[in-house]
């Protein structure tokens, strides 16, 4: 037993730190030779997805574990925390990345790997690290290391428009990530600690406080612009769509969602105590993302730009879980985020894969590659109708959980926001036919038949997503028991304290 | 001490906010720099400050005031990103001056939709 605590601990850690240690390998290792360079990526990021299963695997089986880094004992130093949520989240970034990392071997010039490779190494040691830290500062750390590794792959290339999307994009950040910094900082002030568990019951204990509140909000925004919900979307459209694809893919499955991440952690966890002052904006938030994401989307005449409004009524579901606060709501929020991340990616790879073969994501220049290209389709097929949550694809699951949480809320609010859900869903399935209709029906337009590339090195990694969505189908009973046992993890707190407890200073 | 301080801050983040609406690029990087220091600033604030005051206390007798020397360490970590930002943010401001031709954020539009 001890030894199996021992593993785990060193599991977790290494799911972080490994990461983090091993980009820097990359990076001065492999710099100027591709080929090597290439081969370390994978592997790195192939080992990260086989250690976030046994992660997730011993963390349920287990129960939460916490370990002090350095052996400095909490709250002075900082923890690393792994309860389910986080195990899931840290898998699913890292299935993405994997299949993301593949694609851009294959579909990327061999200069633009040179940089994209390490540096998406770098962000993906961000975005774990994000997930496991248990302290708020280090979270602010964590989120900078994601940022700036991010604000590099946006201008590899250097186009035009790239440049114009990369300073929006920085601008935006950098302002959001300052109004993060005061927030921890006034947290800081009234509870003196920075421990999020440890924060968690000075607050309780303290009961409700307008400082505490001040910075509620402050978080509230600073992690809104990160999870580009409505009203603090407008950075978004645009922001993926001349990044290199398989970068876009990566970011539009995963970068929004470290902002979701942070807010159901910080607002269960941290400031779960005053959950009935923030739950109206939650639903309000959760309400206009959906309807403001979907109609942007069916107003889009450009592959990447419909998937990158897509992502913006997809975050609204994920806030709705938050906001009716339930085990059963939360729960199935999780799930839809869980299985959001691939099916997500493997939309951006297909839409990638289609730029890749045919040169354009225009809709009004594509049709027919159905005929042309009929393996895509099926590809493309299954995550957009699971996006669109059409039976029995994974993503009506997690719709289907949240709805019901929301039925058996039974307030004028739930039903509200219950009412959206299936508004905003039934305008995604639209988008999802009008990609289908002017994609892959139709007559193939000449321009791109001459040019009929290779697909098969593309198609690989968007297809092993694809499976994945479609093992997620009959998995899903499985799933939803594990998202379940992560929410009450997440609304009762004690577990989480108590495993931190265990190294905290006595 | 930190009413001066206070001031010094709202001025800061005034004088930030109102930069980083201007139309000029560099007028923008320049408006983030300074509400970046703002935060750094707020928090050294937030660890009350008192002149020759003990860092950490020992359960001494006779200690009434100390000064928190956490802050001082987060800032640090906080200042050492903000400058890896701000080298990022001039090399982009120059790029993006180069791709684009002029120094006008309202030529950065054609995103727009």
């Amino acid at each position: 037993m001890i030894l199996r605590n021992c593993a785990v601990e060193q599991l977790f850690n290494s799911c972080a730190g490994f990461d983090s240690a091993v980009w820097w390998v990359v990076l001065v290792a492999a710099w100027g030779r591709s080929r090597f360079s290439r081969l370390l990526g994978v592997l790195t990021v192939l080992l990260l997805v086989i250690v976030g299963f046994f992660n997730l695997y011993w963390v349920r089986a287990d129960g939460i574990k916490a370990t002090s880094l350095g052996d400095w004992p909490a709250p002075f130093g900082i923890v690393l925390v792994a309860d389910l949520f986080s195990a899931l989240m840290v898998l699913a970034a890292s299935l993405a990345a994997f299949a993301a990392v593949i694609f851009i071997v294959f579909a990327h010039d061999l200069w633009q790997q040179k940089y994209i490779l390490p540096i998406m190494l770098m962000v993906l040691a961000g975005v774990n690290g994000a997930f496991m830290t248990g302290d708020i500062f280090n979270l602010f750390v964590f989120f900078e290391v994601t940022l700036i590794g991010s604000y590099a792959l946006m201008a590899v290339g250097g186009r035009k428009l790239q440049m114009e999307a990369a300073f929006k994009y920085v601008v935006i950040n950098v302002f959001a990530s300052t109004l993060f910094l005061i927030g921890v900082g006034l947290l800081y002030a009234e509870v003196g600690t920075l421990n999020m568990a440890h924060i968690s019951q000075r607050v309780s204990d303290a009961g409700e406080q307008n400082i505490v509140t001040a910075a509620g909000m402050l978080l509230l925004v600073a992690f809104g612009v990160k999870a580009a919900v409505a009203p603090f979307h407008f950075w978004l459209p645009g922001a993926y769509t001349y990044i290199p694809s398989g970068v876009a893919s990566f970011f539009g499955g995963v970068l929004t969602k470290l902002g979701v991440y942070a807010m159901v952690r910080v607002f269960t966890l941290v400031l779960g105590h005053d959950v009935n002052l923030y739950q109206p904006i939650f639903i309000f938030i959760a309400c206009l993302s959906m309807v403001i994401g979907s109609f942007g989307a069916l107003a889009q005449r450009e592959l990447r730009n419909l998937f990158t409004w897509d992502i913006i009524s997809q975050v609204g579901y994920m806030i709705m879980g938050l906001a009716l606060f339930s085990v059963a709501s939360l729960g199935g929020a999780i799930f839809f985020i869980v299985q959001y991340i691939p099916v997500k990616t493997s939309l951006f790879l297909c839409a990638g894969t289609i730029e890749k073969l045919c040169g354009t994501g225009d809709l009004s220049k594509l049709g027919g590659l159905a005929r042309v290209y009929p393996i895509l389709g099926v590809v493309f097929l299954v995550p957009a109708l699971s996006l669109a949550g059409v039976p029995p694809f994974s993503g009506f699951w997690g719709k289907l959980a949240l709805v019901q949480s929301g039925i058996t809320g039974a307030t004028w609010e739930s039903y509200t926001v219950v009412a959206f859900a299936l508004f905003g869903s039934l305008v995604t399935l639209l988008v999802m036919s009008k990609i289908w209709q002017s994609v892959f029906w139709g007559d193939p337009k000449r321009s791109y038949l001459s040019t009929r590339g290779n697909q098969i090195g593309v198609i690989v990694p968007t297809a092993l997503v694809g499976l994945g969505t479609i093992i997620l189908v009959f998995a899903a009973g499985e799933l939803l028991d594990i998202t379940t046992d992560a929410a009450r993890q997440l609304i009762h707190t004690n577990d989480y304290i108590n495993a931190v407890n265990i190294v905290m200073v006595k | 001490m930190e009413i001066p301080l206070s001031i010094a801050i709202g001025a800061m983040a005034g004088s930030g906010l109102y930069l980083l609406l201007q139309r000029s690029i560099i007028k923008a990087v320049l408006g983030l720099l300074l509400l970046s220091h703002t935060a750094n600033l707020f928090i050294f604030t937030v660890g009350s400050l008192h002149k020759d005051s003990v860092p950490i206390i020992d359960n001494a007798p006779g200690v009434r005031h100390f000064s928190d020397p956490l802050v001082q360490a987060l800032i640090l970590t906080a200042i050492v990103i903000g400058f890896g930002v701000a080298a990022f943010l001039v090399a982009l401001a120059i790029h993006t001056h180069r791709a684009v031709g002029s120094d006008d954020l309202d030529d950065l539009k054609e995103l727009r939709g």
